[in-house]
C-alpha cells in the first residue's frame, strides 16, 4: 500500500503553499569524544546526513484545507510512517513553493531520508472557517 | 441633490430622542488576515472581523430646574455611573440596558432627510467611557464613547 503524499492542492485546486517555512539541514551521524586535555575525537558512523527538520506554517487557510493535514497525519499513522513532500507542479512547488534553489535542497530523499511527522500538526482557528496550521517534519533514514 | 449638516443629526437612546446633542460619530473598521504565501510577492487578504465604535457629546441641562429629565446627558451618565447597590462587595451592576438583565443599550444614530424615519444606524452598544468637565465659561457636557455589540440591529443609510 502506497503512503499518502503530503497535501499539495487546496480545495480550490490551487497549490497549497506555506506562508512561512524554516529548515535545518540536520547532520551526519557523528559521535564526539572529548579528552580531559581538551582534544576532541570524532567518529563518523554513517555516510548519510539525517535529522533534517522542516517546519511549515500555512497561515489563514480554509478549514477544509487545514483538515487535509489532520487527515494526512492520521493516514501516515502519526509519527510512524514516512512520506514524500510531493509537488503541485514544477513552477509552483507546494511545500517548497517560493524556494528558488534546487528542489532537493529542502528535501530529504537526496540523503536517503524520508520525512515523517516530528509531532502532531498544530491548528489554531483564527476566525470562522479559517485556520492556521503548523506542521513539523523530520527526515529519518 | 441634498447635503446634510449637524442640524440634520440626532441621537436616540433606548427609544427616546436625546436633546442637545452637539455631535456624534461612528467608525467601523474591518480587520484583515494576510493569505499571502511564500510563492507570492504581493499581499492578499481576507476580512477577519469588524469592529464599530463611536462617540458623542451631549449637553447636560435641565428642562425644568430641579428636575434632571430623561433626555439629556444624564441618561447616558446614569447608565455607567451608578450608586452602590448595598451588596457585600460594595459594587453596582454593570448592566446598561433598560430591561432587567439587559447588559447593553440601544442607540440609534439618525440623519433627518425629510422621510418619516430618516436615515439611521441602530446599534446595541456598551458605553465604554463617559467624561465630564465643569469649567468657567463653558457649558457642562458629557463626552461619551461606546462600542457596538455585534453588527447593527438596523441599518438604513
Amino acid at each position: 500500500m502506497s503512503t499518502p503524499t503530503f497535501p499539495t492542492v487546496d480545495s480550490d485546486g490551487n497549490a497549497l503553499v506555506p506562508s512561512s517555512r524554516s529548515y535545518e539541514s540536520g547532520d551526519f551521524p557523528v559521535k564526539t569524544y572529548k579528552a580531559q586535555n581538551g582534544s576532541e575525537v570524532r567518529i563518523l558512523y554513517g555516510s548519510n546526513r539525517t535529522n533534517m527538520r522542516l517546519s511549515l506554517t500555512y497561515a489563514n487557510i480554509k478549514d477544509a484545507d487545514a483538515e487535509q493535514f489532520l487527515d494526512h497525519y492520521i493516514a501516515v499513522q502519526g509519527t510512524f510512517k514516512t512520506f514524500n513532500l510531493g509537488r503541485f507542479s514544477d513552477s509552483q512547488g507546494s511545500a517548497r513553493g517560493g524556494w528558488d534553489g534546487r528542489r532537493d535542497s529542502l528535501g530529504a530523499a537526496t540523503s536517503g531520508n524520508a520525512y515523517r511527522y516530528e509531532k502532531a500538526p498544530q491548528l489554531a482557528q483564527v476566525r470562522p472557517g479559517i485556520s492556521t496550521v503548523t506542521v513539523n517534519l523530520i527526515g529519518v533514514l | 441633490m441634498s447635503y446634510y449638516t449637524g442640524s440634520n443629526g440626532s441621537l436616540n437612546l433606548e427609544g427616546g430622542e436625546i436633546a442637545a446633542v452637539q455631535n456624534w460619530s461612528i467608525s467601523t473598521s474591518v480587520s484583515l488576515l494576510s493569505v499571502r504565501t511564500l510563492a507570492e510577492t504581493d499581499d492578499r487578504f481576507i476580512a477577519s472581523g469588524r469592529s464599530t465604535t463611536g462617540s458623542c457629546r451631549v449637553l447636560y441641562y435641565q428642562e425644568t430646574p430641579g428636575q434632571k429629565g430623561t433626555n439629556n446627558a444624564s441618561t447616558f451618565l446614569n447608565k455607567v455611573i451608578k450608586q452602590r447597590d448595598g451588596s457585600f462587595y460594595q459594587g453596582a451592576t454593570l448592566d446598561q440596558g433598560n430591561e432587567p438583565n439587559e447588559k447593553r443599550s440601544l442607540l440609534r444614530l439618525k440623519l433627518d432627510d425629510g422621510s418619516t424615519d430618516g436615515r439611521y444606524i441602530q446599534l446595541r452598544i456598551i458605553i465604554t467611557n463617559v467624561s465630564m468637565t465643569m469649567a468657567v465659561g463653558e457649558i457642562l457636557a458629557a463626552d461619551i464613547t461606546f462600542q457596538a455589540h455585534g453588527a447593527p440591529v438596523l441599518v438604513d443609510i
